[in-house]
């Protein structure tokens, strides 16, 4: 019965103060449809996400939403906000659905965003300093193994090939209107963009170069793999984005560029991206087709 | 609408006089419609300039001319028109100069660009620019800011900011150019999220030349501002900002920028927790985009069509070429064919030409070998005539040469011709002791010849000679030969003759004569009686020595013979034969009456009393 009481006078205690617990937590919104969070417990094992210093990929994939809930964490640790972050599945597809974020009923986003997606929102987000730069983030001209034609294609022959690419996805459509090839408009489902590949309606696709080895991509039992020596820059930068309306929002952020700055001058932000293959060490020294927007 | 009507005047009436204004007035005056009045207006200008460029010579201002129409089509959205005026303005610019290609290339740069061709537009572009790099500044600086939107449409934002860094370098900073280029940069640098750079670069245009730039021009700086106010936080300056100038340009086709006024707005309104009007402006955005991309669409595929048609031309042009090398091949080898065809009829031709002169030449050497050898065989045949005339001529020519016409016996000529064949055959069969047969040569004259023709006529001396003949052939041999020796004096000369038969036939010889009574005329009355007097001697005369007597010797003998019997009877013959004379036969014969006394020749006679020889 002292017990119910003791209960209840601490129920009591969290009704009238309830920002004693929101306090505590730091909510990040991360889509809800990618099973993100189970390959991320997988990652993290036993460890802390603040104890990873070094990243080895799982399983094939994207692993960028994984590394940046990682780089995250570690940001915000670093810029002064020891207190855990909870990582909350979200429905948000695109911006159109930014809405939460802007009014501050979502302080923040677990994954890093383009550029020149929230750059209009400025007004009402915090745009950190970029995580990965721009000329940074780099992907390839994926084709189907069986299309052996494309094994070795020269830069100069590019302009013969079809490329399917999503003009929603701007910083692929701008990097794709910088090359010579034809680009081939799709908006749907990235599956279909794939099977596009299988059907030679297409010659390649752009997609982020794999983790394995061979920088082959599986996919329901398919196999792409990257024209060898050519890739694309996508030309924009990533960065966080925090809500100004958020009650926490600038302390959040103001910890999060501190802790950025720190990683990235400790270099642990380019380590953790390339150790996730999202930077891949592997086609350092490949051609990039639109190198003439690295122009300063 | 009568407002519409009125409007409508004003705004056209003087552009209607256009045609025969100078070009610049036109040009100007298209230049200064508002954009408003610019789609009201624009399209109204099409056939006074096409007017004009059927009527000008000046191909300077036709070309402008006609980048001008490609402009107003533009704004309407009718691209092949603008591709086709363009395209026809090249033509003509490839003979003029450089600033006139140039500014051509530009026009098609804005159009290739407005078809979203950006390689094509860029490719352009860069030919403007080389073109005009050092003669013409002002298309060589709007070349470079046409490559700076151009590279801000591709989203390649640094090469932009780079282009228009390189403007506002050549340009002073009162110039539209120079603002052109800073409203561009500082919109590249709020799409790259650096709104204090955008500050300060709009910062640097100098109000009071806003105005040198165009009105739409005017409104994209009014835009950029909006966006900074946005970006700024400044939400509800934004949405004011926004919705004047969207009003501003309701009624225009500037989609893109009313689109991204409605994307402002919706994002301003989201940001000023005002979700009704952010969605409003989100759904008249979305409209906008839709009906851009509609635009867009249409544009791939009027591109499109315009590749098939190409693409369809020129598979016809291969397909007519194809066709015109076949009919060339067809033509070829129907001609090659023809001229096989002439060549072997010439040939053919030939052949006959030459199996026909051949058969002609063969013809007629046939014919002219039959002719030939008709002409031969006449000839053959005349000269066979000829001949046998001749033989026959000859015959009778040796006949008559031979023998006595009026006798037909053989004449003298005959016997000094033959008779030494005979005289040697003699002599032969003498000279090898087999010598027993002689030739008698007998002399015979008919006794009172004279007489007969004196007395009878001559044509009865000629009967007389004629039985007198037959007479004679009647009485001797076949073998024998029978001569008359000249009027009425014969000579026979008797082959294979022993000498003791030759008196025997002497005498039946004078006997048969005289007793063949000739008659005359077959009269009976007129019979005449007749002798003939004969001397013979023998041929070889000396057996022992054929050769000392020769044939003339033997005839002088049988002539003396005959003398003696002529003179000594008549009616009578007298023969020698030789015994044997140590004297020559001229002295025999010139002194007979000495060789008959010394016996040295002996003398048969049919006449009794004592012969008497000269």
């Amino acid at each position: 019965m002292i017990s119910l009481k003791i209960n209840f006078c601490i129920i009591y205690i969290f009704l009238l103060f309830p920002n004693l617990v929101l306090a505590e937590s730091i909510k990040a919104a991360v889509l809800k449809d990618e099973n993100f969070q189970q390959r991320y417990q997988q990652v993290l094992g036993n460890l802390s996400p603040l104890e990873i210093e070094d990243f080895t990929p799982n399983s094939d994939g994207s692993h960028l939403e994984i590394i940046e809930m990682i780089i995250l964490q570690q940001a915000l640790h670093l810029g002064g906000l020891k207190e855990p972050i909870v990582f909350e599945p979200h429905d948000m597809a695109n911006l159109g659905e930014i809405a939460p974020i802007v009014d501050g009923t979502i302080l923040m986003f677990g994954r890093s965003m383009w550029l020149q997606t929230s750059v209009d929102y400025q007004g009402s987000l915090y745009i950190s300093e970029p995580v990965i730069k721009y000329g940074e983030f780099e992907a390839g001209l994926y084709y189907n193994i069986a299309n052996t034609d494309l094994k070795s294609v020269e830069i100069d022959a590019l302009s013969q090939l079809k490329i399917v690419a999503n003009p929603r996805w701007l910083a692929d459509w701008r990097a794709l209107l910088n090359s010579p090839m034809a680009m081939v408009n799709f908006i749907g489902p990235w599956e279909n963009m794939l099977a596009m590949l299988d059907a030679n309606i297409v010659d390649v696709m752009l997609v982020n170069f794999s983790v394995s080895n061979d920088l082959n991509m599986t996919f329901k039992g398919k196999q792409y793999q990257p024209i060898n020596n050519l890739k694309v820059v996508l030309p924009d930068s990533r960065h966080f984005v925090v809500s100004k309306r958020h009650p926490r929002g600038k302390e959040v952020f103001e910890a999060l560029q501190k802790g950025l700055t720190i990683m990235r001058k400790l270099g642990k932000i380019r380590k953790l991206y390339e150790q996730a293959g999202v930077i891949n060490s592997k086609v350092k020294d490949w051609d990039i087709i639109n190198k003439q927007m690295l122009v300063l | 609408m009568m407002r519409f009507v009125l409007i409508l005047f004003f705004v056209t009436s003087p552009i209607l006089c256009f045609a025969q204004q100078d070009f610049h007035k036109l040009q100007d005056s298209y230049r200064n419609l508002s954009l408003k009045n610019k789609l009201l207006s624009s399209s109204v200008l099409l056939p006074d300039l096409e007017i004009f460029i059927s009527q000008t010579t000046n191909n300077v201002e036709k070309v402008a001319a006609l980048q001008i129409m490609a402009e107003i089509y533009l704004e309407y959205d009718s691209y092949f028109e603008a591709i086709q005026a363009l395209d026809n303005a090249e033509q003509l610019a490839k003979k003029l100069d450089n600033t006139t290609k140039a500014s051509v290339l530009l026009s098609q740069a804005k159009l290739s660009l407005a078809l979203e061709k950006f390689n094509d537009a860029l490719d352009q572009v860069n030919k403007s620019i080389e073109a005009t790099k050092n003669s013409n500044k002002l298309i060589y600086v709007k070349s470079l800011i046409l490559k700076g939107r151009l590279f801000y449409y591709k989203g390649s934002f640094r090469q932009s900011i780079k282009q228009f860094s390189q403007v506002k370098a050549l340009v002073s900073n009162d110039t539209s150019y120079f603002n052109l280029a800073s409203i561009y940069s500082a919109q590249i640098a709020l799409e790259l999220g650096d709104k204090q750079q955008a500050k300060r670069v709009l910062e640097g245009i100098e109000l009071s030349t806003l105005e040198l730039l165009s009105e739409d021009k005017q409104l994209e700086y009014q835009l950029i501002l909006t966006r900074l106010s946005m970006h700024s936080g400044y939400f509800k300056t934004a949405i004011s900002q926004s919705k004047k100038l969207l009003n501003y340009t309701l009624g225009t086709r500037f989609l893109y920028l009313q689109a991204q006024l409605q994307d402002i707005l919706s994002k301003a309104y989201l940001q000023a927790n005002d979700y009704q009007q952010a969605f409003l402006y989100l759904q008249r955005y979305t409209l906008t985009t839709n009906a851009l991309a509609l635009k867009k669409r249409n544009n791939k595929l009027l591109q499109l069509e315009i590749i098939h048609n190409l693409a369809r031309k020129q598979q016809r042009i291969v397909l007519l070429e194809k066709e015109s090398l076949l009919s060339k091949a067809k033509l070829a080898k129907q001609a090659f064919e023809k001229q096989q065809l002439q060549r072997e009829q010439e040939i053919q031709f030939r052949k006959w030409l030459l199996l026909s002169i051949l058969a002609i030449i063969i013809s007629m050497v046939l014919y002219y070998l039959w002719q030939r050898d008709k002409v031969f065989k006449r000839l053959e045949a005349l000269v066979k005539t000829r001949t046998q005339e001749l033989e026959t001529k000859n015959a009778l020519l040796e006949k008559l040469s031979n023998t006595d016409s009026l006798t037909g016996l053989y004449n003298r000529h005959y016997l000094h011709a033959s008779i030494e064949s005979e005289l040697s055959h003699v002599r032969r069969k003498f000279d090898q002791g087999q010598g027993e047969q002689h030739l008698i040569v007998m002399l015979l004259d008919i006794d009172h010849f004279k007489n007969i023709n004196d007395t009878y006529g001559h044509t009865a001396g000629d009967t007389v000679l004629q039985q007198l003949s037959k007479t004679l052939k009647n009485n001797i041999r076949e073998s024998d030969l029978l001569v008359r020796w000249g009027g009425e004096e014969f000579l026979i000369i008797l082959r294979d003759c022993k000498l003791n038969q030759t008196e025997d036939f002497a005498e039946k010889l004078r006997k048969n004569i005289e007793k063949n009574i000739i008659t005359i005329n077959g009269n009976a009355d007129k019979k005449i009686p007749l002798t003939c007097s004969m001397g013979y001697s023998h041929y070889p005369f000396n057996t022992q020595q054929p050769e000392q007597y020769n044939w003339e010797n033997v005839i002088e003998l049988a002539d003396m013979a005959l003398y003696a019997a002529k003179e000594n009877q008549r009616n009578a013959w007298v023969g020698f034969t030789y015994k044997q004379t140590p004297h020559s036969p001229e002295k025999v014969i010139s002194d007979i009456n000495t060789a008959i006394t010394n016996q040295e020749i002996s003398v048969s006679s049919n006449i009794i009393k004592e012969i008497k020889f000269k």
